[in-house]
């Protein structure tokens, strides 16, 4: 019984193939032979037939409203027009389109991840600079604003220059490696147990940054995901800042 | 003329309003190329009905206009590299493919809407028969694990072949036979809905 059962799923596994005309002569003379003995499996085989036949009936879906608006409103932002005012793929528009409205529906992880490190870097820098103040939350709000502007190393200047989409993230990775040079190798070093903290906070900044690098690999022209990994590494050298701004203000 | 869906292009309604379709197309897709907007607008409302449901059916209704938007903006990227080697439609048809395969690839979506979609889909297969549940066709196939939906997508419905699937997806060929039966077995309890 048990037999007859394993030979029968045996069966009903080819028989797409089956339909699709994928098996040898063999195979399909003996699938021929089980289909005129097993009628559960006859059975199957038209419905099957029916899924195939359902499918290809399939027709064409218009959009519940017009979508053009919104792509003329993105091509147009290129004035140039399309690439093949020089038939050439590599001639192909290098410029960035603003980010599709709504987008953010389509990444929910990546949204996830932009939440997840904002509030991960405002707890941790919370928790951060209350530690370092004594337990004192009165000075939480107002240190990172302490040290004179003219005697912070140069790269925390350079994230209050730094402008939403107005830089690349390779900017932004030469600002971040200067600041974790200025922050962890520093000649002042800050206490362990904040230097932890921070070192936390970063693994979850840095977990966005790889899976926006890795979604990139995917798709590299895709403006949304760059622009995600510009502002997560903006985040990066934004809470960076601050830090180095703790740590001269200490 | 073989579309991507080869198995009823040369004859029928589609091929005839392929036919009628193309020398004006031609002509639009020769003025998008050199940045004629109104052109390439003709080109949009003659395809979009097909991108559209072909973004429903591989992404989802919810995440279908959006998707049908960025195959057209890049698609207008992309037009110089039209050579007219194949069917305009079929060029575009390809590029919405590569594009849905990306963005559900690239944004991992295909895992969470396994997680989510498995258990709808199994709770409306064991509660039919007592309760005898209307789940649409089209609906049901929404529904469809990822992998599993795409595939029988891109076969039964687009009509690509295996081993171009598996170039798309990332897959072996086998996997996309083994998806395509899974994608079957699943819809043939949807059928008369």
């Amino acid at each position: 019984m048990k037999d007859r059962e394993q030979r029968k799923d045996r069966f009903r596994d080819r028989l797409s193939e089956y339909i699709d005309g994928n098996l040898g002569v063999e195979e399909e003379v003996l699938i021929e032979r089980h289909l005129e003995r097993c009628e559960d499996s006859a059975r199957t085989l038209a419905e099957l037939e029916a899924v195939v036949d359902r499918a290809a009936s399939l027709g064409p879906r218009e959009p519940a409203e017009d979508l053009w608006p919104g792509i003329a409103e993105r091509i147009g932002a290129r004035a140039a027009g399309p690439a093949g005012a020089a038939p050439d793929p590599s001639d192909a528009p290098t410029r960035r389109r603003t980010p599709a409205r709504g987008i953010t529906r389509f990444a929910p992880q990546l949204a996830a991840g932009i939440a997840l490190v904002w509030l991960s870097g405002a707890l941790v820098w919370t928790a951060v600079v209350r530690d370092d103040a004594g337990g004192n939350p009165g000075s939480a709000g107002a240190s990172p604003g302490l040290g004179a502007p003219s005697l912070l190393p140069p790269a925390v200047r350079s994230v209050s220059t730094l402008e939403d989409g107005g830089s690349s993230a390779e900017e932004y990775a030469r600002l971040i490696s200067e600041l974790e040079r200025v922050l962890f190798d520093s000649e002042r070093p800050l206490p362990p147990e904040t230097v932890a903290r921070i070192r936390r906070a970063l693994v979850t900044i840095d977990r966005a940054i790889e899976d926006a690098r890795a979604a990139l690999l995917e798709l590299p022209d895709d403006p949304y995901i760059q622009q995600h990994m510009e502002n997560t590494m903006r985040r990066k050298s934004e809470f960076l800042a601050q830090a180095v701004q703790l740590a001269a203000t200490d | 003329m073989i579309e991507p869906n080869g198995k009823s292009r040369e004859h029928g309604p589609d091929a005839r309003a392929e036919r009628q379709l193309s020398a004006g197309v031609a002509a639009d897709v020769r003025a998008a190329t050199f940045g004629d907007q109104e052109a390439f607008e003709r080109i949009y409302r003659a395809h979009v009905s097909r991108v559209h449901a072909l973004a429903c059916r591989m992404a989802g209704s919810e995440r279908a206009d959006e998707l049908t938007q960025d195959v057209f903006v890049r698609a207008w990227e992309k037009l110089g590299t039209f050579r007219g080697e194949s069917a305009f439609s079929s060029w575009l048809y390809r590029l919405a493919v590569n594009l849905l395969c990306s963005r559900l690839r690239a944004l991992k979506l295909q895992r969470e809407r396994e997680m989510a979609n498995e258990i709808p889909l199994a709770v409306a297969r064991a509660r039919r028969d007592s309760i005898e549940i209307r789940l649409d066709f089209e609906v049901a196939l929404e529904r469809l694990p990822d992998g599993a939906r795409e595939v029988f997508v891109l076969h039964d419905v687009e009509g690509y072949k295996h081993r171009e699937i598996a170039e798309m997806m990332e897959i072996t060929a086998g996997t996309s036979k083994s998806q395509l039966h899974r994608a079957r077995m699943i819809l043939r309890r949807h059928l008369d809905r």
